[in-house]
């Protein structure tokens, strides 16, 4: 655990460094966690047109990947106190487009026993929030 | 016996779950170190927990790496979620985490289809998987995801 997630008082926020989810992105993460392509004309995670289709203005990273981003920072921030006893829930509010470039939010909202609660986020550049939800790790690593 | 054959034993010791109502699985893996690899870079992870060089000594794999594994489940044993046209969109998805997988771990994932039902107009479905250390059955990650269905032209299923 870092030390400036160990001192945290309650309503203290922590935030990402940024993240640029792109056709790279959404690729890389499609690989390396095995994602089976749908049949052409379905994927509304790389077809434009399929995406305008469906009432995007163009392809949106996979829910998956927002939330992997989300966990990912939780873990740099907390370690073991969040990989053993963390918990992590978390809603898709808006969709994530290419050229987003995401944050990653915790805010400390009370300590309870041996956990630590925070409300947790993913905005984009523009401060809108893209998924919102709750995030919790074990005060003692 | 090497590792590969124990898991194949396992998952054939593990034959007679499938085709129970409701259930998806077991499937058996182990964590591979070329795919922890993989993961950290597509998330932007510079964690030194999940290198070959982990301070604590045992390469742990990232959160969410294996959350895929509905997607497995479904894809292998049908699972009972209704086909349909369009796209599932995720709009939510829930984990607890008990034990952090590792590199050269066995893991048996298992899932099934928690509820369907109709929200603001639209089809949702929740699916509740986890995955456990195939040797010990110790618990490592709980998962629940929701999804929706768009339908081909962006309406509501």
């Amino acid at each position: 655990m870092s030390s400036a997630a160990a001192d945290l008082s309650i309503g203290a926020e922590l935030v990402s460094e940024p993240y640029l989810a792109d056709a790279r992105a959404e690729l890389l993460y499609a690989q390396a966690a095995a994602v089976r392509r749908h049949p052409p004309g379905k994927d509304v995670h790389i077809e434009p047109e399929t995406a305008r289709r469906m009432g995007f203005k163009g392809p949106i990273l996979s829910g998956p990947q927002t939330y992997a981003f989300l966990a990912r920072f939780i873990a740099d921030k907390f370690g073991v106190a969040f990989l053993c006893g963390g918990a992590l829930d978390a809603s898709f509010v808006k969709p994530v487009f290419y050229g987003d470039r995401l944050t990653a939010h915790l805010r400390l909202l009370r300590e309870n026993g041996d956990a630590r609660e925070f409300e947790a986020w993913v905005e984009n550049q523009d401060g809108v929030k893209l998924a919102i939800g709750k995030a919790s790790v074990r005060r003692t690593p | 016996m090497s590792k590969s054959k124990s898991i194949e034993k396992l998952a054939s010791d593990h034959s007679a779950e499938e085709g129970k109502a409701d259930v998806m699985g077991p499937l058996f893996y182990i964590v591979s170190p070329e795919q922890v690899e993989s993961f950290s870079e597509a998330i932007g992870s510079q964690n030194p927990l999940f290198t070959a060089a982990s301070p604590l000594g045992v390469q742990f794999a990232p959160p969410t790496m294996r959350l895929r594994d509905y997607a497995l489940l479904q894809r292998k044993f049908g699972g009972s979620v209704p086909s349909m046209k369009g796209a599932g969109i995720h709009t939510r998805q829930r984990t607890e985490f008990h034990s952090p997988l590792y590199v050269g771990q066995a893991v048996k994932a298992s899932g099934r289809l928690r509820a369907t039902y109709i929200e603001k107009g639209r089809q949702c479905g929740d699916i509740e998987y986890e995955m456990r250390d195939a040797y010990s059955d110790r618990l490592l990650e709980r998962h629940i995801i929701t999804y929706t269905w768009i339908g081909p032209k962006g309406e509501s299923k």
